[in-house]
């Protein structure tokens, strides 16, 4: 797709450049691989990964009436593992899925990109290797520790999805460069007659981008009212919560009470956190599928079907991460599930641009 | 290509740069201290607890909480950021397809 001379969109074919191609696939093969990370994520680590995070503060808390501080401090060197473990997870899940998300964008605004083939393939392959490069090394961060670091506190890891991350602001500023180069020029060009209306768009771009604009705006609702609401009025407040542990641990009481509210205090901030990141991820999703559905090679049935199912799936998915407050594990599988099914959608909708590639060399 | 368009379009980029560029800067020099520091404050707050020096607990558990809210900021202002850019820039390849009239669609790029 590309916006032609007179601002409008149209259907011409993208996909017939190596550039646009490199960018397409990396970014749909980033979002999949994203959220298929933070889905085995969910799944196998975050939960277990709490429990032990919450056996380690209470461990370390019995340990305050007999004074042990070498216990107190062997057990908070393994918090400090298990939420670097956890964190860098979360980390490449959300950066390997908001790369994929720059990458389809930067494939749509290439035409605007004003420089030459070469020096944008040169780039696109760059951004490839930096946006694949960068959630691996965050992953890899918990494993690879410090391990033949030269610096005292970052390890190669980090180091290498720090220089991931910079090389990336670099491209982006080279694109903006482009792009400016192009509108140097530019004029304004409202002389044209006929603007299109989104009635114009395939009925499967309109099920996506009105899914995914409703989500949005859900999301920035959602999100403004847990900021300015919700966060205030009904989250336990956790310094309370550790001091009333101390006191009691201090007075040899039981702990169960203080730690089941710090169980409930974790899981209220982790599950509003994520419904809200999930919405609007979701919902940028769908808005970013709109705009690649003239380059999938499919019947217009079947993509009907794969954006109703994927605009199903973005809408479920957040509401079951809410849920899970009050229904537990049975809420988190249907959240899984619906991760699962915007997957198969969204692998579905590859292979449709696969499809489409073939169908442009043939020509 | 309309004025709207490149209005979101180079405002959303530039945004993204600027997030890419804080990021890389927090995660080099500042997060990995924030993080030390939260464990570190939340740790000295169980080992006074620990030396019965509750007034020390109570300080360090609080400071903890400073640096655990500074981090959550920090770490918000980061994704805020770079997500909205991303918003601004579908949004700037669409704009021009709302039912407004032109000052109305300029106004709301």
């Amino acid at each position: 797709m590309v916006m032609t001379q007179s601002g409008n969109l149209g259907i011409a074919d993208i996909l017939d450049t190596r550039v646009t191609r490199l960018y397409a696939f990396c970014g749909v093969f980033l979002i999949l691989s994203g959220m298929l990370l933070g889905d085995v994520f969910a799944v196998f680590i975050l939960h277990p990964n709490n429990d032990r995070i919450g056996d380690a503060v209470y461990a370390a808390a019995t340990a305050i009436p007999a004074g042990d501080t070498d216990a107190i401090m062997g057990h908070f060197q393994a918090i400090g593992a298990f939420l670097e473990n956890r964190g860098t997870k979360v980390d490449a899940h959300s950066h390997g899925v908001a790369m994929g998300y720059l990458a389809v964008l930067l494939a749509i605004l290439q035409p605007f990109v004003a420089w030459s083939s070469a020096t944008k393939l040169r780039v696109a392959q760059a951004f490839v290797v930096c946006a694949i490069t960068l959630p691996i090394a965050i992953f890899t961060i918990h494993y690879a520790g410090l391990a033949y670091s030269p610096l005292v506190a970052i390890g190669w890891a980090s180091i290498a999805a720090d220089a991931a991350g910079f090389a990336i602001a670099i491209i982006v500023a080279i694109q903006l460069m482009g792009l400016w180069r192009y509108w140097r020029n530019w004029r304004d060009d409202y002389a044209t007659p006929a603007i299109q209306r989104p009635d114009t768009l395939d009925s499967a771009s309109r099920i996506l981008f009105v899914g995914g604009s409703v989500l949005l705006l859900v999301g920035f609702l959602y999100g403004g009212a847990y900021a300015g609401y919700i966060e205030y009025t009904q989250s336990p407040n956790e310094v309370d919560i550790l001091r009333s542990i101390v006191a009691s641990a201090m007075e040899r009481q039981s702990l169960e009470a203080e730690f089941a509210a710090y169980g409930g205090y974790l899981a209220f901030r982790g599950i509003n956190t994520a419904a809200h990141a999930h919405l609007n991820s979701m919902a940028i999703l769908l808005l970013l599928l709109a705009l690649i559905q003239p380059f999938i090679f499919l019947t217009d049935r079947w993509k009907n079907r794969w954006a109703t199912i994927m605009v199903l799936a973005a809408a479920a998915l957040p509401v079951a991460i809410l849920s899970e407050l009050k229904y537990g594990l049975i809420a988190g599988a249907i959240a899984d599930m619906s991760g699962l099914a915007a997957m198969l959608a969204l692998a579905a909708m590859l292979f449709g641009l696969a499809r489409k590639t073939g169908a442009l060399d043939s020509e | 290509m309309h004025l709207e368009n490149r209005i979101l379009i180079l405002s959303g980029l530039a945004l993204i740069t600027m997030t890419m560029f804080f990021g890389v800067y927090y995660a080099v020099f500042d997060e990995h201290q924030t993080l030390v520091g939260m464990g570190v404050a939340m740790m000295n707050g169980f080992v006074a607890a620990a030396d019965g020096d509750r007034v020390a607990a109570y300080a360090a558990l609080q400071q903890y909480g400073e640096i655990a809210a500074e981090y959550k900021r920090e770490v918000h202002f980061h994704g805020h950021f770079g997500f909205l850019s991303l918003i601004l820039i579908l949004y700037g390849l669409v704009v021009h397809k709302l039912g407004y009239g032109r000052r109305a669609r300029v106004g709301l790029a």
